[in-house]
């Protein structure tokens, strides 16, 4: 049975803005980090969805740092 | 959300990729030569590959992004590990022409186009060679096939207009490229086990995911050389939208030159720290980690081979 991948560019579009929204989503976020743990980020923002919505996994804003950006080479800021 | 790493899996993951990438890399040598390309020049066919590998290869994080249909095919409960490896060389020749491709624009080089459209031509042979089912061969050309072309869409759009995008085209093209690649990689290597429709959109979001994460994380790990090369990545585009700080002006003067020396990019890159864009940005790439990690929850078998990409920093 046929399971094709199906992307598109109109989907990649739609992906692209969705990203766009996460940002300004995260733009709007309270400067101070403490306050950033447990906001559950909206799941029409995510880009795990199905997860989010078929298993009802929240995910959840901490003020960790994005280490791996380290681990691959490190922030240049 | 943490995840303990058990060093006695860490070491048999290793192990694992150890073993499996000469054997990946042993299938592409052989498509080449049974295509006849035979080159002991470094610059073109096998030995411009060959190069490109041994780079590859002093990255353990590279090696498993080259090797991400094989780790994902595994993780879902694909065996036995080998089945993998002609599919997984087969997309580690797309990465390979991706990267040829990004070469020939950066450096203005139109023959370099020649050594992606070869090593296309190597993976097409290899992938009408597998034996699988019709219809799972059939979803594995059209899903390498559209990669392809949106990619080479993305490329056609950074010809017309440059790399210095506004944010929407920042994302359309990191999603058309990066996000997109390592989409299909994921997918691909799910696919080669499993039809289930569940599963395999999972695994199409969890490398999308991963994609956005490394691409986001590169581009602030690689500010300088995207400067010089006059590429503005997204802490340029959040720091360009500031229109009411102080160092806008400065950081405009600067960005609308055509070309930027040392000198003039450590300059924006402290106006980038001035302006503070780093919050955004690292906001934007700890949001994609846990996203990645959220997926473990219902695939806790990819966590061993991708855990290091959402362990939070001390």
């Amino acid at each position: 049975m046929k399971q094709p991948i199906g992307f598109t560019p109109e989907e990649l579009e739609q992906l692209a803005t969705q990203a766009m929204a996460h940002r300004d989503w995260l733009e709007e976020l309270p400067p101070n980090q403490a306050k950033l743990n447990k906001t559950v980020i909206p799941p029409q923002l995510t880009a795990v969805m199905s997860t989010v919505l078929a298993f009802g996994v929240p995910i959840v804003l901490d003020s960790g740092m994005p280490g791996s950006a380290c681990w691959i080479g490190g922030c240049g800021l | 959300m943490t995840y303990q790493s058990n060093s006695h899996k860490k070491s048999t993951e290793r192990d694992f990729t150890d073993w499996v990438y000469p054997l990946a890399i042993s299938h592409l040598e052989d498509g080449y030569a049974s295509l006849g390309l035979h080159s002991s020049n470094s610059q073109s066919g096998i030995g411009r590959l060959r190069q490109y590998l041994r780079m590859r290869q002093q990255s353990r994080a590279q090696i498993k992004q080259d090797l991400l249909p094989l780790l994902v095919y595994t993780a879902v409960g694909g065996r036995p590990y080998t089945k993998a490896i002609p599919l997984t060389a087969v997309w580690m020749l797309y990465l390979f022409a991706a990267h040829v491709m990004d070469e020939a624009q950066d450096r203005r080089e139109v023959a370099l186009a020649n050594e992606a459209a070869m090593a296309l031509g190597v993976a097409s042979t290899q992938l009408s060679q597998l034996e699988v089912e019709q219809d799972r061969l059939t979803d594995f050309l059209d899903a390498l096939g559209r990669v392809t072309a949106l990619g080479g869409m993305a490329q056609g759009e950074e010809l017309v207009i440059g790399r210095s995008w506004k944010r929407e085209g920042y994302f359309r093209n990191i999603m058309a490229k990066s996000a997109t690649i390592m989409a299909t990689g994921c997918w691909v290597g799910g696919r080669l086990h499993s039809d289930d429709v569940t599963l395999l959109t999972q695994l199409k979001e969890f490398g999308l995911t991963l994609g956005m994460f490394l691409q986001l994380s590169d581009d602030c790990a690689d500010l300088e050389g995207d400067l010089l090369n006059g590429t503005y990545t997204l802490p340029v585009l959040e720091g360009l939208t500031m229109t009411t700080h102080p160092a806008h002006k400065r950081l405009k003067a600067l960005t609308d030159l055509p070309q930027l020396t040392q000198e003039q990019a450590q300059c924006v890159i402290g106006y980038l720290q001035e302006m503070g864009v780093l919050t955004i940005c690292q906001r934007m790439i700890r949001s994609y980690q846990l996203q990645i990690g959220a997926v473990f929850e219902t695939l806790p078998a990819l966590a061993p081979y991708f855990q290091e990409y959402v362990v939070p920093k001390s």
